[in-house]
C-alpha cells in the first residue's frame, strides 16, 4: 500500500503541475456557470472528523459539510458533495472536477501559487497528541520518535518542516487512519488538528495534547483566475459571520468559537 | 462531536457500498473481457503489424500501475474536456487494465493448443476463423479458466483503488465508517468478510464452469 500511495502522490503532483493552465482557458466566471448549471460541486473529506464525516443516519455531516450547505443555499443551487482525499484536492480543482474545495484546507503560500484561497473560515491548530505517559515538551523532543501525520495535509507540511532530523514521520492517507495508528500504538504520537484532537481525547482519556506545532488558518479553495467567484465566496463568509451562522457551526462541531482574521 | 458505535446501520452502509464494488467489478470484467478477447486474437493473428500493436498495448498497460491508469482516466479525461463521473472513469481504467491481462492470459491459452491441431483443421479445409472457433478455442477454454478466475478475484480486490478518484466503494466506505466510529478492527473485519464472500462465490462459480466444460469435452 505504501508503494501505491507513493505513486498516487507522484501522479497527483505531476497532474498538479500540468493541468492548471488548461482548466482556466474556458472563459467566463464559474460563478455564472454554477448558477446556470443549478449545481455546485464541492470537494469534502468524509474521513476528516469533525470537518467531514458521516452521521448516525449515514449522511455527510460536519463543519465543512454544513458550510457547503449554507453556500449552496445562498447561491440558490443544489449541492453536490464529492468525497475527496487530501492529496487530490488540488488536482481535482485544477482539472475542473470540482468548483470549490471545503476540506479543512489550510492556507499556505505554496498552495496559493496553484489555487486561490478565500478569506479564513476557521482557524485550527496543528497539535501533537500522544499517550499521557509519553511526555514530549516541544517539537525538538520528537527526535527518535515516530510521528503519524496525514499525507499532503497541513499537519504533514508543518511537521516535515519543524520536526528535528531524528524524527521518523509516518504518513497515512486520511485522518482516520492517522488516528488509528496512534490508538493501535503504531506511532509514538501524531500531529493533527486541534478539533480532531479534542474529539479523540474525549473518547480516549489516556491521550493528551502536549504542544502546538503551528496555527492553521483554513479557507475555501477554488481555481485561480476567477475574481467573481472568489469575491462572492468572500462576501458569503462575511455574511455568514454577520448572521452568526458560522459561529453556531463552530460551536456545534469544534466546541468553541474562533475569531476569524480578515485579510 | 461524539463518535458513533459500530452498528447495523453501518453494516447497511457498507453493504450499499458493496453494490458499487460489484458494479465496478462487473464493468471491469465484462468490458475487459470483450476488449481482452480482441487483444488476444490480435496477439495470435497471422497479420504481423496487428501482433505488434497488441503486444505494444499489453506492454504499456501491464507496465503502468493500475492507480496511475485510474488517475489518467479521471483527471486526464477531464483535461480533454470530458467531465466523466467517477464510475465511468474508474470503469474505463479498470477495462484497460483487465483487457491487457486477460488478453495475455488468453493468448497463452490459445498457444497452449498444439500446432498439430491447427494443421489438422487446415487439412480438413477449415479457415483460420473456423479452426479458431471449433477446434482451438474449445480446447483453450479449459486451460484459460483457472487463471481467468484468479485474475477476476484480483480485480474485485483491486476495485479498492477506485476510492482514490472519489468513488465510494467498499474499502472507502470502511474508512468513512471507521472515522465516524473509531472502531477500525470491527469495521475492517466486516469489510474483509464481505470481500471474502464475493471472492468465494466467484471461485465456486468457476469450479462449476470448469466441471461443466470438462464434462462436455469427454
Amino acid at each position: 500500500m505504501k508503494l501505491f500511495s507513493t505513486i498516487a502522490m507522484g501522479a497527483a503532483m505531476l497532474l498538479t503541475a500540468i493541468l492548471p493552465a488548461v482548466a482556466q482557458s474556458q472563459g467566463g466566471s464559474d460563478l455564472d456557470s454554477i448558477i446556470k448549471r443549478g449545481t455546485i460541486n464541492v470537494g469534502v473529506g468524509l474521513g476528516t472528523p469533525p470537518y467531514g464525516f458521516t452521521n448516525a443516519q449515514m449522511q455527510p455531516d460536519g463543519y465543512d459539510v454544513n458550510v457547503a450547505k449554507l453556500i449552496a443555499r445562498d447561491l440558490g443551487v443544489k449541492l453536490k458533495l464529492v468525497d475527496t482525499t487530501a492529496a487530490n484536492r488540488i488536482p481535482a480543482l485544477t482539472s475542473g472536477k470540482l468548483d470549490i474545495v471545503i476540506y479543512s484546507f489550510s492556507i499556505t503560500p505554496e498552495r496559493a501559487k496553484v489555487i486561490a484561497f478565500t478569506d479564513t473560515y476557521y482557524v485550527d491548530k496543528q497539535v501533537y497528541v500522544a499517550p499521557s505517559a509519553k511526555k514530549v515538551e516541544s517539537v525538538d523532543g520528537l527526535a527518535g520518535k515516530s510521528v503519524g501525520v496525514t499525507r499532503a495535509s497541513t499537519n504533514d507540511i508543518v511537521t516535515t518542516k519543524n520536526a528535528p532530523k531524528g524524527a521518523k514521520i509516518q504518513r497515512y492517507d486520511d485522518d482516520a487512519t492517522t488516528s488509528q495508528a496512534l490508538l493501535s500504538g503504531q506511532v509514538d504520537g501524531i500531529v493533527t488538528s486541534g478539533a480532531l484532537a479534542n474529539a479523540i481525547e474525549r473518547q480516549n482519556p489516556d491521550l493528551k495534547t502536549f504542544f502546538t506545532v503551528a496555527a492553521a488558518p483554513m479557507a475555501i479553495g477554488l481555481r485561480r483566475g476567477d475574481p467573481d467567484l472568489l469575491h462572492w465566496l468572500n462576501t458569503e463568509i462575511f455574511w455568514l459571520k454577520t448572521t452568526g451562522e458560522i459561529q453556531a457551526l463552530q460551536k456545534k462541531f469544534m466546541g468553541g468559537e474562533v475569531d476569524l482574521p480578515a485579510y | 462531536m461524539v463518535f458513533q458505535h459500530f452498528s447495523l446501520t453501518h453494516v447497511g452502509y457498507l453493504l450499499q457500498a458493496t453494490q458499487w464494488t460489484l458494479l465496478l467489478s462487473a464493468i471491469a470484467l465484462v468490458c475487459g473481457a470483450i476488449l481482452g478477447a480482441i487483444v488476444a486474437l490480435a496477439r495470435v493473428s497471422a497479420f504481423a503489424p496487428l501482433r505488434w500493436l497488441a503486444r505494444a498495448y499489453i506492454y504499456v498497460i501491464q507496465g503502468t500501475p493500475l492507480l496511475v491508469l485510474l488517475f489518467i482516466a479521471y483527471f486526464g479525461l477531464a483535461d480533454l474536456g470530458l467531465n466523466v463521473r467517477p464510475l465511468v472513469a474508474a470503469g474505463a481504467g479498470f477495462t484497460l487494465y483487465a483487457s491487457a491481462f486477460l488478453g495475455e492470459i488468453w493468448r497463452g491459452a490459445v498457444e497452449s493448443v498444439g500446432r498439430g491441431q491447427w494443421e489438422g483443421s487446415a487439412a480438413l479445409g477449415l479457415s483460420w476463423g473456423l479452426s479458431m472457433r471449433y477446434v482451438v478455442v474449445p480446447q483453450a477454454l479449459k486451460v484459460a479458466i483457472p487463471p481467468t478466475v484468479g485474475f477476476s478475484v484480483q480485480v474485485v480486490k483491486n476495485t479498492a483503488l477506485a476510492s482514490i478518484v472519489g468513488f465510494i466503494e467498499l474499502t472507502r466506505a470502511g474508512q468513512i465508517v471507521s472515522s465516524a466510529t473509531f472502531q477500525p478492527l470491527q469495521v475492517y473485519l466486516t469489510v474483509a468478510a464481505i470481500y471474502f464472500v464475493i471472492c468465494s462465490v466467484l471461485s465456486h462459480l468457476s469450479r462449476l464452469a470448469d466441471r461443466r466444460i470438462n464434462a462436455e469435452a469427454e
